[in-house]
């Protein structure tokens, strides 16, 4: 008997925590937002003494003179493709931007123009997230 | 196996009356208030990233980051795919405090993207009766949370 009592405690503060954590993690809404810009970049990875450092973006041509030019470590060059979304947050109603990764938001790629659904949250104007 | 079952009963009782009593604090001794943002550095970013390899779980992260590669990275790193970008964006703002009457200047970080600009308005957590003090993890855009009146 005492064991169900223990068990349904456990189980109220577990559902408790999980309702806590469900409304802290904040309210999302889906928003329609526009491809304002996309912009293609490369990043180089670099794995050295069992780290990864990473470079900045740079044009991907700039990006490969960079990696030849590095002393010789394991590198890998990245393709990235940036897009820049406008939307009306339902925080506030006013216009937000975005720049996320293209990946994240659509499995194909994007053109400027292009209207997609996201999750915008609805305290905070600048979170966003794929559906 | 008792005891086991009295230990997690304990845990979880601790952790839902420390939680709740931090909720319940903000709740009643915290107020929204309106703020105007004065100024927004530059952000400083972190990703990181889980990945569960059947039984044993492999944790990446990377701190103090450019945001842009951040950004790229949760979307096209082997290691950080799918992974969590965290800002930390100092925010200046001032504000009215009720308690004393006075216009004070106060300073968080926003561990999100932050896109209102400097002469743009947010509603901030201000203590309900301690001059100067504030919630800073609080902050909200939502200006409609505001009470009436306030």
């Amino acid at each position: 008997m005492s064991q169900r009592i223990l068990l349904g405690v456990i189980a109220l503060c577990v559902a408790a925590l999980g309702g806590w954590y469900f409304v802290r993690s904040g309210r999302s809404a889906t928003v329609e937002a526009r491809v304002v810009s996309v912009s293609q970049q490369c990043y180089l990875r670099f794995e050295r003494d069992g780290a990864t450092r990473y470079s900045k973006l740079a044009p991907c041509e700039a990006a490969k003179a960079a990696a030849q030019a590095a002393p010789s470590t394991t590198k890998a060059l990245r393709l990235t493709r940036a897009v820049e979304l406008l939307y009306v947050s339902p925080a506030n109603g006013a216009v937000a931007r975005a720049t996320v990764a293209e990946s994240t938001v659509s499995s194909s790629p994007l053109k400027e123009g292009d209207v997609i659904r996201i999750r915008a949250k609805t305290d905070r104007a600048g979170v966003v997230s794929a559906l | 196996m008792a005891v086991k079952l009295y230990a997690a009963a304990g845990i979880a009782l601790a952790m839902t009356g420390l939680i709740g009593g931090v909720e319940v604090n903000n709740l009643l001794n915290y107020r929204y208030t309106r703020a105007t943002v004065l100024d927004v550095s530059p952000p400083k970013c972190s990703v990181s990233n889980e990945k569960w390899y059947v039984v044993f779980r492999r944790k990446t992260s990377i701190s103090s980051i450019d945001c842009a590669t951040a950004e790229m990275l949760v979307g096209y790193d082997d290691d950080m795919k799918g992974g969590e970008v965290a800002y930390d964006q100092p925010v200046k703002v001032s504000y009215l405090d009720a308690v004393d009457g006075k216009t004070k200047e106060h300073v968080f970080h926003a561990r999100e993207r932050f896109v209102v600009q400097p002469g743009g308005q947010i509603l901030i957590r201000t203590h309900k009766s301690k001059p100067g003090v504030v919630n800073s993890g609080q902050w909200t855009e939502d200006l409609s949370r505001l009470a009436p009146g306030a």
